[in-house]
């Protein structure tokens, strides 16, 4: 106990001096935006807490230098094997349905293992940039199907979280995924399937507009032919014999080009820098765009030879991502509300189908997203169902919250129990008690909406406060 | 309590000679006020039907006596005497089997060559500009109908503007004042659980959440509205398909018999974008979607409401003519589009391409994709719109 208390001093002590030698040190609403916005839209006061000693530029750093290439959990297990392609159009009825029910439970597999991964990873912003790749570069399990493919495309997002642009480009475009995705795998000479060629360009490096024309989509399809799954071996090759060996003419060269020639030729474009800085704006900053930051921000990337890090470093120690007027202005994504409660509430009785059941309720399926565009985002996550639902998840989240709190002690050893819930309420409660308003700053980015009572040491304020409208943004 | 339909209150010829209607006889205090006029007829709902991904138009209405056709299609054309023939020229795809009585009843209305000047290719643009009701270079963000009910209101005497049952995207309501709800499978629960929403209070200054408070708003105040037409007393049809569309046309037919009034109601279906094998997969969308329509029309026909409705299909663009190696069509330009409703006229419409003179290898257009608004616009609703400069085609009789 009195070692305790010592402690408590030493550590007060600390804190009061570093924030007295370091002037430019973070406020607490700073560590909260910045932590947020890189996470799960809300965080913790405990991780809040670790980063006020840091100034806010060494905060991004440690952030930047948590992200991680690999997950912290291993491989899932799935049950079908790609291998079995081959086979499925000479499987019998009983047969196919089986195999439709494995690749089923595949896809569930992989939605837990990555859900879970999100809730205990210590880096969340490492996995923030995973699911924007994943709305970047997008495949549907309903077409992939094998979950042991999409599995493989979320470790090649994760290898390249944060890191080499052009590298990621490439390995995505060759991982079956997307081979199998864009029917790159059914592009052929003579006569070319023009998918992925299409979005390639259109939505992984220039965006539609003016950069590109029909005919560079053609031609570039011709030079795509020749990639393949092989049925044999279930992994990318280069098949000489059907692919188109004539001269192309992309974007102004000629050649007889394949398509990482394509892929090298499109790079050699600086808009591809601003394409994606925009993109990147409008996931973490604002969908208020300040075009001559963002042609900064490009420039940057496109400098760097596409190393993503220098400019994700530089985009949050912008102006605009530090002004206290864009909090709250974003609108969580479904993932990032119930990841981003769960993290914060904790739920000892966490059940993963409930909380994909209301992930897509929510209009976000992972790995699958509604089309190659991907989610919206934005405001289109909001239509009177959706908000509907996720108030609805908000409730269930605080009933099991409430109802572990009372049957504490019966579930403790329960193995459903996972090692990152908490469910202790005292210390935030006891932080409201100490100053009223500690819980409404925690939990919202936004002023309130509703005028339920939003302070005061009870959990009913926690209740008002994840349930008002305020709490859906960030 | 009186019974169902009794609680509609149809008064005509107030004033300007606009219709003026309620749903419910708790809304009684209506009359005195302006606000709750209506400048569109709670009998004309617009059902819109969106094909997304781009709906292979050559293989829905199919041109069956041009040689072209087959050349260009040596896998995917529908030999001509599989097709269901409907002129001496053009015939549905046999997936549309069931639309045929309506197309003899002259109730069914298509609309050849569908598209737009420099036509965009890419589904996303594609969708934005029919969805704005844009020019291929133009860059807008509200949809059609929310622009065209910012010039006239539907009146508040609606539950809501506009029903969303498709994907989660609020596309021609998109924008604008338009109260738009989404709803699922099980109308009854999401609108008891909105009507118990605790209320907005506070004012709120940036855009995100005024959208959520707008949505919580529109969807507190339709189901308090909704709930009392009882559609919990309305048990499932089961006239439809068990597919995602078929749902959606149970929920919209549910709420047409309770007596739920609204001027538009968006459902829609995917994975037209057909670029690899697209047999069996158009074939039976097709059938989706025509055996779907046909039921709707038979129980709206048998309700008597038939006449009150006006369904419109459209999609972000059609296919190329030429099929390509894997099966399959790519992005093409325009395409044919279907009206149907009790006061439709029946029969063809605009001019179907010919094949042998493609630009680009696509199809050209022959109409405008605005008249079609401008007949929903001008002949269902008498309703005007600058930005509809098109004629209405003269469909609605």
């Amino acid at each position: 106990m009195r070692l305790n208390l010592l402690l408590g001093l030493f550590c007060f002590l600390i804190a009061t001096l570093s924030s007295f030698s370091n002037a430019s040190s973070l406020t607490f609403s700073e560590a909260r935006h910045l932590l947020a916005r890189t996470g799960f839209g809300v965080v913790s006061p405990k991780e809040i807490e670790k980063f006020l000693p840091l100034s806010y530029e060494d905060a991004v750093d440690e952030i930047l230098s948590g992200v991680r290439e690999v997950s912290v959990q291993s491989a899932p297990v799935f049950k079908a094997n790609p291998l079995e392609r081959r086979t499925v159009r000479d499987m019998d009825g009983p047969t196919r349905q089986a195999f439709n029910k494995r690749i089923k439970e595949d896809h569930h597999t992989l939605r837990n293992w990555w859900n879970r991964e999100m809730l205990i990873t210590p880096s969340p912003f490492t996995e923030r940039m995973v699911l924007f790749w994943h709305n970047h570069f997008v495949s549907e399990a309903s077409k992939v199907r094998f979950g042991k493919w999409l599995y493989d495309q979320n470790v090649t997002f994760r290898k390249h979280a944060t890191g080499d642009f052009r590298q990621l480009l490439t390995d995505i475009s060759i991982g079956p995924a997307m081979l199998i995705y864009l029917d790159a795998n059914k592009n052929k000479k003579n006569n070319p399937n023009e998918n992925f060629a299409r979005e390639i360009l259109e939505l992984f490096t220039l965006g539609e507009g003016d950069q590109y024309t029909e005919d560079d989509i053609r031609e570039s399809a011709r030079a795509y032919t020749g990639w393949m799954v092989n049925p044999f071996t279930a992994k990318f090759e280069f098949n000489i014999r059907t692919h188109d060996g004539h001269i192309k003419t992309f974007m102004g060269e000629e050649g007889n080009f394949d398509g990482k020639d394509i892929i090298r030729i499109i790079l050699k474009k600086p808009e591809v820098g601003d394409f994606l800085a925009l993109k990147l704006w409008k996931e973490f900053i604002s969908l208020e765009v300040d075009t001559s930051e963002v042609k900064r921000l490009g420039k940057i990337l496109f400098e760097n030879n596409f190393a993503l890090k220098p400019m994700l470093r530089e985009l949050f120690l912008t102006e605009q991502f530090r002004n206290p007027q864009i909090r709250g202005t974003l609108i969580k994504s479904p993932v990032e509300l119930t990841l981003g409660t769960i993290r914060l509430l904790g739920n000892s009785n966490l059940d993963f189908r409930r909380l994909i059941y209301f992930q897509r309720s929510m209009g976000q399926n992972l790995f699958q997203p509604p089309d190659v565009r991907g989610w919206r985002g934005g405001t289109n996550w909001i239509t009177s169902s959706t908000i509907l639902t996720r108030e609805k998840f908000l409730k269930k989240v605080f009933q099991g919250v409430v109802n572990s709190k009372i049957n504490m002690t019966k579930n403790m050893n329960r193995d459903k129990k996972l090692p990152f819930m908490d469910v202790d309420f005292s210390p935030l409660l006891a932080s409201e008690k100490r100053e009223e308003g500690y819980l409404k700053k925690v939990f919202l980015a936004a002023n309130s909406v509703t005028d339920k009572r939003q302070h005061g040491a009870r959990l009913k304020t926690i209740r008002n406060l994840i349930l008002d409208p305020a709490y859906q943004v960030k | 309590m009186s019974n169902l339909l009794d609680r509609r209150i149809f008064l005509s010829g107030m004033g300007s000679g606009i219709a003026l209607s309620t749903v419910g006889l708790t809304l009684g205090g209506v009359f005195n006020n302006p606000a709750l006029a209506s400048n569109i007829s709670p009998y004309k709902t617009l059902v819109l039907l969106e094909l997304k991904g781009g709906n292979d138009g050559l293989n829905t209405v199919i041109p069956f006596m041009d040689k072209e056709y087959y050349s260009l299609r040596p896998t995917l054309a529908v030999k001509k005497e599989r097709v269901i023939q409907l002129s001496d020229s053009l015939g549905f795809n046999p997936a549309f089997k069931s639309l045929l009585p309506l197309w003899k009843k002259k109730e069914l209305a298509i609309v050849l060559g569908v598209g737009y000047p420099e036509p965009n290719l890419s589904h996303f643009r594609g969708i934005d500009i029919w969805n704005t009701a844009s020019d291929a270079q133009q860059f807008l963000e509200t949809g059609w109908i929310s622009r065209l009910f910012g010039e006239s209101y539907p009146g508040l005497s609606f539950p809501c503007d506009a029903i969303n049952l498709g994907y989660n995207l609020l596309g021609p309501f998109d924008g604008g004042k338009t109260r738009t709800i989404t709803l699922g499978n099980n109308p009854n629960n999401l609108l008891k659980q909105a009507s118990r929403l605790v209320p907005n209070t506070n004012s709120v200054d940036n855009p995100a959440l005024m959208h959520i408070v707008k949505q919580r708003t529109d969807v507190k105040s339709a189901a308090k509205k909704i709930i009392e037409n009882r559609i919990d007393n309305i048990p499932n049809t089961g006239v439809f398909n068990t597919t995602k569309l078929g749902d959606q046309f149970e929920t919209m037919s549910r709420l047409m018999l309770a007596g739920v009034r609204v001027p538009v109601i968006k459902l829609s279906i995917g994975k037209f974008d057909t670029h690899a094998e697209q047999e069996p997969l158009h074939t039976q969308l097709l059938k989706d979607v025509g055996d779907n329509i046909a039921s709707f029309a038979k129980l709206m026909n048998g309700k008597g409401l038939w006449d009150d409705i006006l369904v419109m299909t459209y999609s972000e663009f059609g296919r190329r003519p030429k099929e390509n190696i894997s099966g399959g069509t790519d992005h093409g330009t325009s395409a044919p589009h279907f009206f149907m409703g009790g006061r439709v006229r029946g029969g063809f419409y605009g001019k179907q391409p010919t094949l042998d003179v493609l630009e680009d290898g696509n199809l050209p257009y022959f109409q405008h994709y605005r008249e079609l608004y401008a007949t929903v616009a001008r002949e269902w609703w008498g309703l005007r719109a600058p930005f509809i400069r098109e004629k209405a085609i003269g469909i609605i009789v």
